[in-house]
């Protein structure tokens, strides 16, 4: 039998979680202000399925980031569809990607590279360096192996050194 | 960053300390990193804490909601299915017999209540208490009759032998549980109740008799020895 584990107030973990949920956000997607929606779109869903977290699977964190990256995947499949349709209308005319923007202060050319990494490169910076969750715990919220997660972040590094001038 | 291992890297990204220029370049990477994310807006941390505070309905429908009804409801359907075919069978066992076991028994148990049950003018339906508060004679299968023992069983034989020359109907056998004792039950035409009667008190038996819409509901109970 498993042992019982304490559950947590919904608030108390919206609390604590709210800044990696919005920084995982803004990685996946590369808008601060879609970010912001999708964010408090996370929160509602999690808290429509609060009485499904079972904290002995893992800490609310990873639930968390795990309905983040739903909410985002739902958002760029329903982006998907809709830039297919407005193509379907205005062929020929591409439509801008906006960059990753970041707080003033902070190298832009960084910024730039992290926006020109691919997207599942950007998802493992965000969950491995960003949200300091481990190996195991990326994996899981990413669909990968620990192992490809490692490499996937040495990939990502590299490149982000390849860009970035060391300080 | 290229001259450390993945493996290597990842233990740096879970807090190892840089050894080398090169791991403790990677380490620099990340904190840059980490410094460029920023605390998410006070909007949306508003519209957070406003979401958690007013709880799930603020939230809209679960989804599968329905899927969930469907689930719960199931085997409250089945059961009123199951109830609604078993119930018109039971009443139909109980018909005849039951719903004036009680009024005969109340007679039995309580000698000032027997004339009063007969001079009673209300349907014996709406007297009689449930079935199950005749606690003297609680109901026995049809097989009850083969544990009767000794003289019982013959005189259970002669009574109901008498019970069928009086024309009675719906003749049923009650056993107490340990075989010591017995009771026929029968309907018998209203002319016909003192014949049967007689013949039952022939065989030692204890009568009490029920008018019931133009018959009476005869109730004998022989006991061993008696």
């Amino acid at each position: 039998m498993r042992a019982a584990t304490s559950r947590p107030a919904f608030a108390d973990v919206a609390e604590a979680n709210l800044d990696a949920v919005h920084r995982y956000l803004v990685h996946m997607v590369g808008d601060r202000h879609l970010a912001d929606d999708l964010t408090s779109a996370t929160f509602e869903r999690a808290l429509r399925d609060w009485r499904r977290y079972d904290p002995a699977r893992g800490r609310p964190s990873v639930w968390l980031v795990e309905i983040a990256r739903r909410v985002a995947l739902d958002h760029f499949r329903k982006d998907g569809r809709r830039r297919a349709r407005e193509e379907r209308y205005a062929a020929g005319i591409p439509e801008a990607t906006p960059p990753p923007d970041g707080p003033g202060g902070l190298p832009d050319d960084l910024r730039d590279a992290l926006g020109r990494l691919t997207r599942a490169e950007r998802e493992v910076v965000a969950l491995r360096v960003v949200l300091g969750l481990d190996a195991a715990e990326a994996g899981r919220v990413a669909g990968m192996t620990a192992s490809a997660v490692g490499t996937a972040l040495h990939r990502a590094l590299g490149k982000l050194r390849a860009e970035v001038a060391r300080p | 960053v290229s001259d450390v291992t993945p493996e290597r890297l990842a233990e740096l990204a879970d807090g190892a300390t840089p050894e080398t220029e090169a791991e403790r370049d990677a380490v620099a990477l990340m904190a840059e990193v980490r410094d460029l994310a920023e605390p998410a807006p006070d909007a949306v941390r508003e519209r957070v804490r406003a979401l958690a505070a007013e709880g799930p309905a603020a939230a809209g429908r679960p989804r599968g909601g329905w899927r969930r009804l469907a689930l719960a409801g199931a085997p409250v359907a089945a059961a009123i299915v199951a109830l609604a075919i078993a119930i018109p069978v039971l009443t139909r066992d109980d018909d005849g017999g039951s719903r004036d076991v009680p009024a005969a028994a109340a007679d039995s148990a309580n000698p000032m209540a027997a004339g009063a049950a007969e001079a009673q003018t209300a349907p014996p339906a709406a007297a009689a208490p449930p079935p199950q508060a005749d606690a003297l004679h609680a109901p026995e299968p049809q097989s009850g009759a083969t544990r009767m023992r000794g003289d019982v069983a013959g005189r259970v034989d002669r009574a109901r032998a008498a019970l069928e020359e009086a024309g009675a109907t719906g003749v049923r056998l009650e056993g107490s549980a340990d075989g010591a004792t017995a009771t026929l039950v029968a309907e018998v035409p209203a002319g016909a109740a003192e014949a049967a009667t007689r013949g039952l008190e022939e065989q030692g038996a204890r009568v009490t008799t029920t008018r019931v819409e133009g018959v009476v509901v005869v109730r004998a109970t022989l006991t061993g020895g008696g």
